[in-house]
């Protein structure tokens, strides 16, 4: 099986089902996602992206959370097929 | 023994508190609602009394940000060994509230976890096995529902057993004592849920897709426009309404007669009569400008700003329960980082044109000084309370609505540019924006009045002392002559930068202790309307009213806030200045337009310099 690649969740198309590799970014940016259960190896789902660098919105275990763009972007993902 | 409520943001710990205590607090449908911890107390069974406090909520004990510092300082500082804790969690999101319970069993304190919003798992097709998640965790486990207050008498029940120990006070020893990493953590709620949890899958609802449609882009700002329209026309109608078939007769009809009386009774002049009836216009009363402790001093809070009052927080409390405001908060997150905070800010803005004291407390949602100072600044500026909004229209609105959107349109674009250049100036950056988005929820019609009572309360309570104070001494200060004083003393400046009188400087002065009678000063002046809308906008932005100078000094300290005020200062005096000038046709509006966006060019490019500049010397010294 061909491995998916691992795009920042800016990138992920609003709608598709991902799972979370990694956060890159200051342990306060990931412990703060952590808290809310994204976390390597958690499946999300991207609800929607606000235009021109607004907040992306995911699904995870059912709760909507509102990520800042910045934050979206140094958040890496994989596609599940 | 206390009791502590413990738990992630927007589970119901404060309604969990309310039922238990029967204190009223507020509650919302948002995280963040709670910023204080609040204390009361509980009769268990046994009649003893417990006191029982509420924390602001978190996600886990590792501190990730400010509101999270003080809730997680409180449980080290305040919790003793005896103490049970009450850890109150969302069952429609069991697995990410599981996080901070295994925490909490961790530290091996007695607790009772209460499922609250468990009438929601049926909706939402969740089952979870109570018994069995009772066994795992080694705690009671009990399903509450708190805004109908099923389950509380189970809740109280469990904490007297665990009390007198009839149930065993101590978790599983699993987790008892032991500090799993977080990876540990996540894997054991992984098998928890596997065991405790099963969900089926559901069609869905219209509910799900209007809480879809307000967070995409297009959809988003579509419904923030109607919402914001329905809610704007909904608070005027009924607070004209409120005004014209009820509180009108009712002054008109049963006090004027009575306050007559009594102006008759001590002989129609004099110093106490001046006082308490005031001065009459032709021989008549009028409740709007006779400036009477009896007359204006009642008319105006009761009668022309409570009836905008209640009508806003009706509208305001409903899109608050609905889940609103955190949607509003991601809609604006980009805006809002152009000012220098993250959209959740848009919180204390919006409560704050209720009023500004609990929307000063609400800019502890925001975890940076840097942020709270910019919310607080823009908030005294640019944001009206019901308070002056309601006198603006009452009195102001007379001439046409054109007048109102002149004053209003200034203080948003005071508001964005106060915003603007703070964020360019100021050391540092904004947060980025991290919020659960609550689903929607229909409104509790019994929690949502008690909610609008408790804030009219708080109104009533603080703002017909503060009126009637305000009013008694602006009469001393006329009597004693020193308005005159003032007004001879501040005429060249009045007249100069506002085209005021002098005799608006008894309002102004009025202005640092109540908005609503400052603006209702102004009304026997006379004054045309461009006047008026000159001294509307100054009199919002100069300085915040006493009340909430108080709350914001506690909040920003002493340093801070003499900065905020500075700036109040200079910006609502500009901004005063040069309404005047272009409503006096004496410089082409356009002039104005070019001249702040010269400013704001120019603050952004000498602020990237500066950055550059001292980006360059940290290369060197690299």
């Amino acid at each position: 099986m061909k491995k998916s690649p691992v795009i920042p969740l800016i990138k992920v198309e609003a709608g598709e089902a991902v799972r979370v590799i990694g956060v890159h970014g200051g342990p306060g940016l990931a412990s703060r996602l952590e808290a809310l259960g994204i976390r390597p190896g958690t499946n999300i789902v991207k609800k929607s992206a606000i235009f021109m660098g607004g907040p992306v919105i995911v699904e995870v275990h059912g709760t909507q959370i509102a990520i800042g763009h910045g934050m979206a972007a140094r958040t890496m993902v994989e596609t599940i097929n | 023994m206390k009791i502590l409520l413990f738990g992630n943001p927007n589970v119901g710990k404060s309604a969990v508190f309310s039922r238990l205590t029967g204190t009223q607090v507020i509650i919302s449908n948002y995280g963040g609602t709670t910023v204080e911890f609040t204390k009361g107390s509980t009769k268990l069974r046994n009649g003893e009394i417990r006191e029982v406090i509420d924390a602001p909520g978190t996600y886990s004990l590792d501190v990730s940000c400010k509101a999270e510092e003080v809730a997680v300082d409180m449980l080290e500082g305040l919790l003793d060994k005896e103490d049970i804790i009450v850890n109150v969690v969302d069952s429609t999101h069991l697995e990410r509230n599981l996080y901070l319970t295994l925490q909490l069993l961790e530290k091996g304190i007695p607790m009772v976890v209460a499922l609250n919003l468990w009438d929601e798992t049926k909706h939402r097709g969740i089952s979870i096995d109570v018994a069995q998640l009772q066994n795992i965790l080694g705690v009671p486990v009990v399903p509450t529902n708190a805004l109908t207050g099923e389950g509380i008498d189970v809740l109280l029940d469990r904490i007297s057993d665990l009390e007198n120990g009839e149930i065993s006070a101590s978790p599983t020893a699993k987790y008892r004592e032991k500090k799993l990493s977080a990876d540990e953590r996540w894997s054991e709620i992984g098998k928890i849920i596997a065991k405790v949890q099963t969900i089926c899958q559901r069609r869905h609802t219209l509910r799900e897709r209007l809480e879809d449609a307000s967070i995409r882009p297009v959809g988003g700002l579509i419904m923030a426009a109607i919402t914001m329209y329905l809610s704007f026309n909904l608070v005027v109608f009924l607070g004209e309404g409120l005004i014209d078939f009820i509180l009108d007769p009712f002054f008109e009809g049963v006090v004027r007669p009575l306050v007559t009386q009594i102006g008759l009774a001590l002989g129609s002049q004099g110093l106490l009569h001046d006082l308490l009836i005031g001065y009459l216009f032709h021989g008549e009363i009028d409740f709007e400008m006779s400036m009477g402790l009896l007359t204006t001093g009642i008319y105006i809070p009761i009668a022309m700003v409570l009836p905008y009052i209640f009508a806003f927080y009706i509208v305001l409390s409903t899109l608050e329960d609905v889940g609103y405001l955190p949607r509003l908060a991601v809609l604006v997150d980009n805006l809002m980082h152009a000012l220098g905070m993250h959209g959740y800010a848009i919180i204390p803005m919006v409560l704050g044109f209720g009023c500004t004291v609990p929307a000063a407390m609400a800019t502890r949602v925001l975890e940076s000084r840097r942020e709270k100072f910019i919310c607080a600044t823009m908030l005294s500026i640019g944001v009206p309370c019901m308070s002056q909004t309601a006198m603006v229209v009452g009195l102001i609105g007379r001439f046409g609505w054109q007048y109102i959107a002149i004053i209003y349109g200034v203080l948003f674009v005071m508001w964005l540019l106060v915003g603007f250049v703070l964020n360019t100036i100021l050391p540092g950056s904004s947060m980025p924006l991290v919020a659960e988005i609550p689903p929607y929820r229909f409104p509790h019609p019994a929690i949502l009045g008690k909610k609008v009572w408790m804030r009219v309360r708080a109104f009533l309570a603080e703002a017909v002392p503060y009126v009637l104070l305000g009013v008694l001494f602006i009469n001393l200060l006329f009597v004693s002559g020193f308005i005159d004083l003032l007004g001879e003393i501040f005429a060249p400046f009045l007249s100069g930068l506002f085209g005021l009188p002098p005799e608006a400087i008894a309002a102004l002065l009025m202005g640092f202790l109540r908005k609503d009678v400052a603006v209702g000063m102004l009304s026997p002046l006379g004054l045309s309307v461009q006047q008026l809308v000159v001294a509307a906008i100054v009199l919002t932005a100069y300085f915040p009213c006493a009340a909430t100078f108080i709350v914001l000094l506690r909040e920003l300290g002493p340093i801070d806030m003499l900065k905020s005020t500075l700036i109040m200062l200079i910006v609502s005096f500009g901004a005063g200045g040069l309404t005047n000038l272009v409503l006096a046709k004496m410089v082409p509006a356009q002039y104005i337009i070019i001249g702040i966006l010269v400013l704001i060019a120019l603050v952004y490019s000498s602020a990237r310099a500066v950055r550059a500049m001292k980006s360059r010397r940290e290369d060197l010294t690299l």
